[in-house]
């Protein structure tokens, strides 16, 4: 029996870097990446729905546009403030939004964080500082299912939800990650970014075994990777995208690429105070590793 | 709304080492909070993980991050007495503005309002590192603004006590050299046009404006 495919309208995109103003020479170069991937919320201002009806609520950083219009290669947009578990009400103005960038970007898909971000509805876009993650329990299940469907209807693209590294456990949660994120595809069409540094994490901090985690993941929901580095952080090891993906990241990838069919693109992130040591050859490396890792193209 | 009382009790913890201290010497300190008995435990047991600390120190540098990334020059002056700044900051405002612009702003107000606190961290360099962090502000307001082709240029005014060129001139020394500069009423405009980045003008107080260093 054929899996289903999340993204089945979307093309094969190759190894793509998130973008970032510091390695706009390395973008606009012919060849050196396949897409990039975007976290829209930087490349615009928001001034919030609480804003003067009669101005627009979202509007161009230039600087920031000019870099897509410019290097014109496919995106994938990566979203930040639509708070997938957040208990509070979906901003309306917020998903409109992530449509209209979508429609003028043509992104095949969008994606967003298992977290809650949004704590306070009445304070306009007010958070909680950080993005924390929520039990995997049904209730935070229903609830992220439901908003989805909501984006993917609002936005015609189908929205991947990425596993985020978390510092606490819940250990009573109703079930476990791997079967929230399975049930999450399931009940919602929807598909997963996998981020392979933040299974690290994960598997690092609570001490489990990441391959027997993607042992028990449903891989043909796996549309996008993400590949990044860390650093300590009181004790716990931090998704801080601080370099090269350490080799664990990479045996996680080559274990995971020959049995995710319908992976279609691999995004290199990395914070740009660290382009410094990383250097534009530091990035070339890790898109030449990723593209030999395995063809993400159309089989 | 038991679950929205959860999260915001997380990111409570998450924000308060000392909340996280009190729940571990005693859960009745989230009694404050609409839970259910098995989220009160969860958070009990989640205030006693290591993660936890963790998490704290995640909240501290997200938050002082979206400060350094609008007045960078006033933070650094300011960062043998950051953290008690900062501390008292969060705890008047524990909910975060994701919109930076407007978090520092507050963060701007907070100081003001608040003398005593800012003349302790900074001394004689108080007003000064005020205008400092205004003109770094009003830098970033603009450059996140530049407008697109064809549309108004857009400006921002300060009145600041400082002169301008003295005050980004002083600011890598810190405190002790912004401390030493004179008390100068004047103005500073900042403007944008399309295609181009802010840029900085001294408005004297009659004549033509002059470009900044």
């Amino acid at each position: 029996m054929l899996s289903r495919d999340p993204a089945a309208l979307a093309p094969w995109l190759g190894v793509g870097l998130m973008a970032n103003l510091a390695c706009r020479e390395f973008v606009l170069t012919p060849g050196a990446i396949d897409y990039v991937a975007v976290t829209p919320d930087m490349f615009w201002q928001d001034h919030g729905a609480d804003q003067d009806p009669s101005g627009p609520r979202f509007e161009d950083i230039a600087a920031w546009t000019d870099l897509l219009v410019e290097a014109r290669l496919p995106q994938v947009a990566h979203h930040i403030g639509l708070s997938m578990a957040s208990a509070i009400p979906t901003d309306a103005g917020y998903v409109a939004q992530m449509a209209a960038w979508r429609r003028r970007w043509g992104c095949p898909w969008l994606s967003e964080h298992l977290a809650f971000v949004a704590i306070a509805p009445d304070a306009g876009p007010a958070a909680a500082g950080l993005a924390l993650t929520a039990p995997f329990d049904q209730e935070v299940l229903e609830l992220v299912v439901g908003r989805a469907r909501h984006v993917m209807a609002a936005t015609g693209a189908p929205l991947l939800l990425e596993n985020s590294a978390a510092f606490v456990r819940f250990d009573d949660s109703d079930m476990d990650e791997a079967e929230f994120l399975n049930r999450y595809c399931e009940a919602s069409g929807g598909g997963l970014l996998l981020d392979l540094h933040n299974l690290y994490c994960n598997a690092v901090n609570h001490g489990f075994d990441a391959h027997a985690f993607l042992d028990r993941l449903d891989l043909a929901n796996v549309v996008e990777v993400h590949l990044a580095n860390g650093a300590e952080l009181a004790g716990m090891w931090a998704d801080a995208h601080s370099g090269a993906p350490p080799e664990p990241v990479w045996d996680l990838l080559a274990d995971l690429a020959p049995r995710a069919p319908n992976l279609r693109a691999i995004t290199f992130e990395f914070h740009d105070s660290y382009l410094p040591q990383l250097g534009f050859d530091g990035i070339a490396e890790v898109v030449a590793r990723a593209r030999a890792v395995k063809a993400v193209r159309r089989p | 709304m038991s679950l929205a009382a959860f999260q915001r009790a997380f990111a409570d913890l998450a924000g308060s080492p000392a909340l996280c201290l009190a729940v571990r010497r005693n859960p009745a300190a989230l009694e404050g909070y609409a839970l259910t008995e098995r989220e009160r435990r969860r958070l009990a047991e989640a205030a006693g993980q290591r993660g936890m600390d963790a998490q704290c120190s995640m909240y501290r540098v997200t938050r002082i991050a979206a400060l350094n990334s609008i007045v960078p020059l006033s933070l650094a002056a300011l960062k043998p007495h950051l953290r008690e700044l900062v501390d008292a900051y969060w705890a008047r405002n524990p909910v975060h503005e994701l919109r930076f612009v407007i978090e520092t702003q507050r963060f701007l107000d907070f100081l003001a309002a608040e003398p005593g606190l800012l003349s302790a961290a900074a001394g004689d360099a108080a007003a000064a590192l005020l205008d400092l962090a205004r003109l770094e502000l009003a830098m970033e307001e603009v450059r996140l603004g530049t407008p697109q082709p064809g549309a108004a240029p857009l400006a921002r005014l300060l009145a600041l006590s400082h002169e301008v060129d003295a005050l980004l001139a002083a600011a890598p020394g810190g405190l002790v050299a912004l401390a030493l500069l004179p008390r100068s009423p004047n103005r500073a405009l900042i403007a944008a046009e399309a295609g181009m980045g802010p840029k900085l003008y001294r408005l004297p107080d009659s004549g033509k404006a002059t470009a900044a260093a």
